[in-house]
């Protein structure tokens, strides 16, 4: 009986130590992963990390300290281009488009009174012949068609004595 | 009282005696544990963000690093030199002279007669949404002609320095007027964050560089010598000076 103890005893013990060298093998392997896991974690953090980066500027502006007047220069340049660059793209072309509407006035109509600015066209022209007006009044109908003006509208037309007078406003 | 203290060290003491074996295995777990909620997880949650400020300070290095290469790269002489033109097209003080010299030589080379000018500093620059970046001074100019003579002054005005823009042309009783703004920039002090930040010259600002660089000088010894016959015709009605 007593050996039959014992060896239930026994059996029992092999069966706890197997146990605990389980959880000390599976503890120890989840410490092991967790701890490098951190490490290299840390690692990376050091490595990919801001201040690093930051470091990295500090040292290269460092370095170009030494060419501060052609860097000043540049810098400048850099921002006198880019301003006069805007200037030249949104300065007017009041010009452009005046140069248009005057070429297709014929010689025979005289020009009273003109306009252009950022509310657009206005003139007022005269001619003994009606026919001269009509022609030039189609002209510049035509440059709306051809998109050089967005709008023409006829603002007034009066005979004085010999002479007739067209008020025109174009956008 | 104590005898219930006693008996529980010793039930204490009993268990302890039993599983003692388990101690170390348990706080190998327990510090795994609290490796992992106290250092990994939040590492792990604070990962984007830090990504992100990662990504802007490289980005910021990458800046740097094309600067030096620009800087390194440059030459002086040739820096110099689009530097001045850069700076005759936009001056950085009121360029009187030098708007002058650019009426006139438009005015040569135009053939156009000024009849007189006239300049302001103050009125119509709300109408310019330029002005809110660059400081303006509006000259009015009259020419004796039609508005044909006032387009090609401002074509030639147009490739003169200083930069200029004609705002309005208003041609009435032979005579045709021309408002002018003039720009001029004074330069901003430069930090040594911006000297790490320049860059290579766009396309557009090369365009602008090239167009700028056939303009007309406008210097007055320089007009005077190009012609005079407009400058003599011209009835001068208030001088900036």
């Amino acid at each position: 009986m007593s050996i039959d103890i014992n060896l239930v005893k026994i059996a029992s013990e092999s069966s706890k130590d197997l146990r605990l060298r389980k959880i000390k093998t599976i503890s120890f392997v989840i410490l092991f992963i967790v701890g490098l896991s951190s490490v290299i974690l840390f690692l990376i953090n050091f490595r990919f990390s801001a201040n690093y980066v930051r470091n990295q500027q500090d040292e290269l502006t460092g370095s170009l300290s030494a060419h501060e007047e052609i860097s000043t220069k540049i810098f400048l340049l850099n921002e006198r281009l880019s301003d006069v660059s805007q200037i030249l793209s949104d300065r007017k072309k009041y010009h452009e488009k005046a140069d248009k509407v005057i070429e297709k006035i014929p010689p025979t109509v005289v020009v009273q009174e003109f306009q252009i600015n950022e509310g657009g066209i206005s003139m007022e022209v005269s001619s003994n012949s009606l026919l001269e007006l009509n022609n030039f009044l189609n002209e510049i109908l035509a440059l709306s068609t051809s998109k050089t003006l967005s709008g023409v509208s006829l603002d007034g037309l009066t005979f004085s004595k010999t002479v007739f007078v067209l008020k025109l406003k174009a956008i | 009282m104590n005898l219930n203290a006693k008996f529980s060290k010793e039930i204490i003491y009993s268990l302890y005696e039993d599983n003692k074996n388990y101690a170390i295995p348990v706080l190998s777990i327990v510090i795994s544990f609290l490796l992992f909620f106290i250092f990994i997880v939040p590492q792990v949650l604070t990962f984007p963000n830090r990504k992100q400020e990662v990504d802007i300070e490289n980005a910021k290095l990458s800046k740097i690093k094309e600067a030096e290469k620009v800087i390194l790269r440059a030459n002086p002489d040739q820096i110099e030199l689009q530097l001045r033109i850069a700076t005759k097209a936009l001056p950085s003080t009121k360029a009187f002279e030098e708007i002058l010299g650019s009426l006139l030589t438009a005015a040569a080379l135009s053939g156009a007669q000024i009849e007189n000018y006239k300049f302001d500093s103050q009125s119509m620059l709300q109408t310019d949404p330029q002005t809110t970046k660059f400081s303006t001074l509006l000259f009015e100019v009259t020419i004796i002609g039609s508005t044909k003579a006032g387009v090609e002054f401002i074509k030639e005005l147009y490739k003169t320095n200083p930069a200029s823009n004609a705002i309005s042309i208003l041609t009435s009783s032979g005579l045709t007027n021309v408002k002018i703004l003039f720009y001029y920039k004074s330069f901003s002090p430069v930090s040594i964050e911006n000297r790490t930040q320049v860059r290579s010259i766009s396309s557009s600002e090369k365009a602008a560089l090239d167009e700028i660089s056939k303009w007309n000088d406008s210097s007055i010894g320089d007009i005077f010598e190009i012609e005079t016959e407009a400058s003599e015709s011209a009835t001068i009605d208030s001088s900036p000076f």
